[in-house]
This record gives C-alpha cells, sequence and structure tokens, in this order.
C-alpha cells in the first residue's frame, strides 16, 4: 500500500468531512472547540479501525442479503464500547460530547468504509484504512474547532490568549457558525486538494 | 459475495454476531461499571462540596432523597453533624425554561434557610451570555438570602435579583429554581414540626 | 456527460428567468443611489434623536463598506464597481440596523459580514439570495448581543441606555408601556437602531420610490396588512397581554424592512402572486418570532427567511402577465 498516496487521500483530496461531505452531523455540532474536535475525532477513528478491522476478518461469512444489519450490529458495539470507556475514563469530556457518542454509530463514514472497502479487502488494509481515514476526519475537525475557539471563544486548545475587556464573536460557537467555518473550510480544503492534483 | 446464502445460514451468523457482540459489550461494562459509578458520584460530590462550603464535619446519604415541588421532580440530600443535627441541605432542582431547555441545577442551604451557593450541573445554555449564571457577580447575589427577605423575581419582573446583562430568560429559569430549593426546605421544616 | 448535467441543474436551480434587475429602466447605479437619497429623511431623524453618535455610525459604515468593496473588487475574478452606489446603499442600510452607539469594531465585523458573506460568496452583486445587511445585523445580534440590545435613549444625547419598546413588551409585559403614546412612536422618539424608529420619514422616502416605479406595492402593502391582522386577532382576544396593531406596525422594524429591505430587488420575488406571498409570509414570520419567540423583534429574521425561499417562489408562481419567457 502506498502510504504517501493513502494519507493525501483521506486527508485532502478524499477527506471525509471536506472532500466527501460526510458525518455533518458530529462534525457541524462538536466542533465549538479544538478539544471537542479532537476527542470526537478520535472516538471516531477508534470505532472505524475497530469496525473495519472485525468486517474485513468476516468479510467471507457475512451473507450479503444481511451485510447492512451486521455491519451495524458491529459498528454499535465499537460505539458503545466507546461510549462506556470514555465515561471510565474521561468523565468531563463525555459530558462535553455527551449525545453525539451515541450517534457515531449513523455517521456515514463509518458504514461508508465498511461497505466501501473493508468488506473488500485485507485485514491489514482495512485496519490501516480506518485509522487514516479517522485520522482525516480527525484532522478536519481539529481544524474547524480550533478556527471557532479562536474566533467565538479567543482561546486555542482551553487556553485564552484575548483580553478580558475584548469581545469575541460569540455567533462561531454556536451552530450558524459551525456551517459559516465550514464554507470557508470547504474553499480553502479544494484550493489545496486541486493543487494536490485531485480532482 | 453475490450469491444468494440460505436462510439457515443467514439467521446463524447474525445470532452469532449478535452473540458475541453482547458478550464483548457485558465484559466492557462490567469492566466500567465501577470506575463510571464513581465518577458520577464525584461530580455530585463536587457539587454538594461548592454548595455546602463552610460547613465542617458533615455527612449525609449516599443518594438523594427524592420529593415533588412545583409540580416538577427534585430531591435533596440532608447534610447532619456528627451529632446527629441537621446541617443544612443540598438540594437539586430544575430551572425552568431556560433559554433553550430547563437545567439542573443544585442550591445548598443551611440549617436555617439561608442560601450558602449555587451549583449547576448540567444546562445547554448559550455560552458567552446564558452561562453566566455559573460566574460571579450573578452567584454571589444569592448568597445568604433566604425565602422570605427576598422577591424572588429579576428585576425587571419587579423582583430583587440582577438579570445577567442580555441573558433575562435564563436568569429568571435560575431564579425560579433558587425558589423551588427554597420551597424544598419549607416543606422539609414543616414536616418536622 | 457529468458537466452538463451538474450545468443543467445548476442552471435551473440557481439562476433566475431574467435578469432581477431587469424589469426597471434606469440604470443599476441611478437606481441604488436614488434609494440612498430617499433614505435621508429618516437618516435626518436618527440625528434628531441621537445627535453626533448617528452621524459617526453613518459615516462608518458607508466608508467600511466602500473600502471592502474595494479591496474585495481586487480579490475577484468578476467585474466589481465599487462606487456603483450598492456598497454605499448598503452601508446606509447597515447603519440604519445598528445602535447609534455601536462601537466601531463591531461596525467593521458587520461591514465585513454583509460585504462578504452577504453578497461576494454568492457572486457579488445580483446573485446575492440574501438581503446584505440584514445577514450582518442578525450576525451581530446573535454574535454582540450586549451591544445589540442597549439602545441609547432617544433626545438625550448622553450614554444612558435602554430597550426598545419591543424589548420592554418582551421582557415586562404590556402593562409597562401604558405611558407610550403612539404619536411618538410614529415620528421615532423612541429607543432603537438608527432606522427603525422613525416610520414616517421612512413613508416619505418610500413614497418617492413608488412614483418612481422603483418598489411596488404587493410586498409592503401584504406585510403590513399581515403583522396588523395577526397583531389584531391577539389583541381582540386578549388587550391586557398583546399590544394593538398600530403598536407592533411602528415599533421595530416593519417600516424599514417592508419598505426597504424586503422590497430589494435582487434578494425579492418578480412575479405578482410570489410578491403577495414574500409579503405574507414576512409579515408572519414577524409576528411569530415577536409573540412566541425568545427574540423581541422578528422582521429581520423573517425577511431573511423568506428571501431564501425566493428562487422556489418565482418557479412555483411564474407570472405571464408581465411578457416573461419561461425557459424550460
Amino acid at each position: 500500500m502506498n502510504y504517501a498516496d493513502k494519507f493525501k487521500k483521506t486527508f485532502f483530496t478524499e477527506n471525509p468531512v471536506t472532500g466527501m461531505l460526510l458525518g455533518m452531523c458530529p462534525t457541524l455540532a462538536v466542533t465549538s472547540s479544538a478539544e471537542n474536535g479532537i476527542g470526537m475525532g478520535l472516538a471516531t477513528t477508534f470505532v472505524l479501525m475497530g469496525s473495519n478491522l472485525v468486517i474485513s476478518l468476516l468479510r467471507n461469512i457475512i451473507p450479503a442479503r444481511v451485510r447492512i444489519p451486521a455491519f451495524i450490529v458491529v459498528i454499535a458495539t465499537f460505539v458503545t464500547i466507546v461510549d462506556m470507556g470514555l465515561q471510565a475514563t474521561l468523565f468531563e469530556l463525555h459530558k462535553t460530547l455527551g449525545l453525539f457518542i451515541p450517534l457515531i454509530v449513523v455517521n456515514c463514514i463509518i458504514l461508508g468504509r465498511a461497505e466501501a472497502f473493508a468488506s473488500k479487502n485485507s485485514v491489514l488494509q482495512s485496519f490501516i484504512d480506518g485509522l487514516f481515514n479517522g485520522l482525516g476526519f480527525t484532522f478536519s475537525l481539529f481544524i474547524l474547532g480550533t478556527i471557532r475557539e479562536i474566533l467565538g471563544s479567543g482561546a486555542i486548545l482551553g487556553m485564552t490568549f484575548i483580553p478580558e475587556n475584548f469581545r469575541t464573536v460569540l455567533l462561531f460557537v454556536l451552530a450558524p457558525g459551525a456551517f459559516i467555518t465550514l464554507g470557508f473550510m470547504l474553499v480553502g480544503m479544494n484550493r489545496i486538494s486541486k493543487a494536490l492534483g485531485g480532482k | 459475495m453475490g450469491k444468494q446464502e440460505s436462510g439457515l445460514k443467514v439467521i446463524l451468523v447474525l445470532v452469532l454476531i449478535a452473540m458475541f457482540s453482547a458478550i464483548l459489550l457485558a465484559y466492557v461494562n462490567q469492566v466500567t461499571r465501577e470506575p463510571i459509578a464513581a465518577n458520577k458520584k464525584a461530580e455530585t460530590q463536587k457539587a454538594i462540596k461548592v454548595v455546602l462550603a463552610g460547613l465542617k464535619d458533615i455527612s449525609y446519604p449516599e443518594n438523594p432523597t427524592d420529593i415533588q415541588i412545583d409540580n416538577s421532580g427534585a430531591g435533596y440530600f440532608e447534610a447532619k453533624y456528627d451529632n446527629g443535627k441537621t446541617a443544612g441541605y443540598a438540594v437539586i432542582v430544575k430551572g425552568p425554561g431556560g433559554f433553550t431547555n430547563d437545567f439542573d441545577m443544585m442550591v445548598g442551604l443551611d440549617s436555617s434557610g439561608k442560601i450558602i451557593d449555587t451549583y449547576v450541573l448540567d444546562h445547554k445554555e448559550t455560552p458567552g451570555l446564558g452561562d453566566g449564571m455559573q460566574k460571579e457577580p450573578f452567584k454571589n447575589q444569592f448568597r445568604g438570602r433566604q425565602l422570605n427577605d427576598t422577591e424572588w423575581k429579576v428585576k425587571k419582573d419587579k423582583g430583587d435579583i440582577d438579570a445577567i446583562t442580555a441573558a433575562t430568560i435564563t436568569s429568571r429559569a435560575f431564579t425560579k429554581g433558587v425558589w423551588r430549593a427554597l420551597q424544598v426546605y419549607k416543606t422539609l421544616r414543616e414536616d418536622q414540626k | 456527460m457529468e458537466t452538463t448535467n451538474k450545468v443543467e441543474v445548476k442552471n435551473r436551480l440557481l439562476f433566475m428567468d431574467s435578469s432581477p434587475l431587469g424589469h426597471v429602466s434606469d440604470s443599476t447605479v441611478k437606481i441604488m443611489y436614488t434609494v440612498c437619497i430617499t433614505l435621508l429623511p429618516a437618516l435626518a431623524v436618527s440625528v434628531w434623536m441621537f445627535g453626533w453618535e448617528a452621524v459617526r455610525v453613518i459615516v462608518l459604515t458607508s466608508v467600511f463598506t466602500i473600502a471592502i468593496e474595494a479591496i474585495i473588487s481586487k480579490m475577484v475574478s468578476y467585474k466589481v464597481n465599487f462606487m456603483d452606489g450598492s456598497a454605499l446603499l448598503t452601508g446606509i442600510l447597515l447603519a440604519m440596523n445598528i445602535p447609534a452607539n455601536s462601537p466601531w469594531w463591531m461596525i467593521l465585523v458587520g461591514a465585513l459580514v454583509a460585504v462578504i458573506l452577504g453578497k461576494h460568496v454568492f457572486g457579488g452583486l445580483g446573485q446575492n439570495i440574501f438581503n446584505p445587511a440584514l445577514v450582518a445585523r442578525v450576525f451581530l445580534i446573535i454574535s454582540f448581543p450586549v451591544e445589540m440590545t442597549s439602545w441609547p435613549k432617544p433626545l438625550v444625547y448622553d450614554s444612558t441606555t435602554g430597550a426598545t419598546p419591543l424589548g420592554i413588551l418582551k421582557t415586562e409585559g404590556l402593562g409597562a408601556l401604558a405611558g407610550t403614546n403612539l404619536t411618538d412612536l410614529a415620528i421615532g422618539q423612541m429607543g432603537g437602531s438608527l432606522g427603525e424608529i422613525s416610520a414616517i420619514a421612512l413613508l416619505l422616502g418610500a413614497i418617492w420610490l413608488f412614483i418612481k416605479k422603483y418598489i411596488t406595492w404587493e410586498i409592503p402593502v401584504m406585510f403590513f396588512a399581515t403583522v396588523a391582522v395577526f397583531a389584531g386577532i391577539f389583541h381582540l382576544i386578549d388587550p391586557q397581554t398583546y399590544a394593538s396593531p398600530l403598536f407592533h406596525l411602528l415599533t421595530g422594524g416593519v417600516f424599514l424592512g417592508a419598505l426597504y429591505m424586503a422590497t430589494d430587488m435582487v434578494t425579492s420575488p418578480m412575479t405578482f402572486k410570489g410578491k403577495l406571498i414574500f409579503g405574507f409570509g414576512c409579515g408572519f414570520f414577524t409576528m411569530l418570532i415577536r409573540l412566541f419567540g425568545s427574540y423581541p423583534e422578528g422582521v429581520s429574521f423573517a425577511i431573511l427567511l423568506m428571501n431564501a425561499m425566493v428562487p422556489l417562489l418565482d418557479s412555483y408562481f411564474p407570472d405571464q402577465k408581465f411578457g416573461m419567457v419561461k425557459n424550460g
């Protein structure tokens, strides 16, 4: 496998968020800060790696007719593990991501990779595909979260850098700010993708 | 894929996957149950420590006692000194009708019904505006007040409470929540007489 | 193959049947500057009520929007004439939508949002879906609620601030407005943004636009009528809680919105039926937000909401009367 090519694809030209516009719900909902973005991204990465691994292992056993329910059971299992694991270890982060962790189940990236990649490729390749796509997703969420946090709360990774009496643009931590920032991010990423010769 | 599998195989595979999933989750659940419970308890403990700050040598039950107030569910922890006398109450109430939703808050009262402090457990108010209810100076004006020495409304509604700038609705819900906590105290006192 | 399809779909979705500015004979530049001039009476009232602070806001918004447009014109691939009056009009309308005590940085943010997010992300003048000044106003209301809800009091010329009549209605109820005089409201003697205070001055300017046929009656009349009927029904049911229709017409942004914002040629429907529905929708959502929403004023949200429906209205209610040809 060509890792450089895989990196270029999953981070830029075919990035889950900015290239394929998948998983918009968590992308827009949790990225009010960089930390939340990373948290959500890594949780999704874990699920992606796990589900890709297991689905690739079972790819010759699962009957085609019921592959979607089978995939969903596998994905839901991993999501529940993440949900309980986060509650046990990173309780504060779980409180802010809260509702959106169970919703990873319906994140199109995961079912998309299971259907398009893991069900047709070897275990190792699928595992790496999960890792790269997850990190690409995390990368986009981190950038989106960082921009919104700087503009909306005047902070980077939770550290406030603006003076006490300065105002921040509240809109950016709210839902409309997510859409506006994502729009401009798509413009930038399309530029980069073009430069990289993606499409 | 592509070929039609027999119905039996389909069922068998799905059942097996579901079984493995269930076993795995049962195991993870067993491992994480204790830490999760501990985390949740620590969260409540932290809140109680804040709202009952200043009371020393007290103990309180593990779980809150449920009570119905103002047509809404509430709960309270009765804190006792070592000699068995009531030291105060930590009351969990809902702040009704916040800007986005109801929110959960805890109000600490001493044995005479004076407010020690307040703590917001869980909320979805606007960051930068409504979440000012967790900050000074808004919080400070509640300390030391009790049911009868205050008109429990924001100033815009001809009450005594200074609302957070540009977040009247949140302030109103918060004030109502505190008022509910004081009603809980009143009910408890009347029961004891 | 695929590209052709995409272009076709795009054409159907985005482009309207005729040029949005096509149904008036005068040039865009002349229209823009005429509209600016007709806003002068309302601006004069705002200066009378709020003093030099109002002048400062008007100058800053105009300078900022034109300067930003000039910078943008160097960055985009299409032609932008920053002196065509559209940037100036956006600037003046923005000034009329914010309080007289707005700090300079808020005006700058507003101007950036109006020109870039309101206009140029869509491809410049004539392509924008939403009214640029309103996009900026809503952006500022959500981002800086403290600055956007403390309005200077009229005729005192100092830094005392208060709520608008609608704000008082929302937070304190109708009882707190017992002493309000409707004549004062019509002239504009109340707290509010520069342009929402004087109904009479706005009407004066708009009459000139009617005479010049730059705007038509359908949208404003439907807007006013819907607000009046909606408010009237609730006023009749419970006059103790709900303010009179006249109060709802004269306060807030109904006059500015109905006469100048909703009638913006680029962002309003072109057909007769479309305009009627557009005007109705603006009035309906305004009152819905005022009476049941968490914001005291809903004009800007209502107009933006209806702006988004303009392409739909234009295609669902075609109007053959003006001789427009529908292309397949």
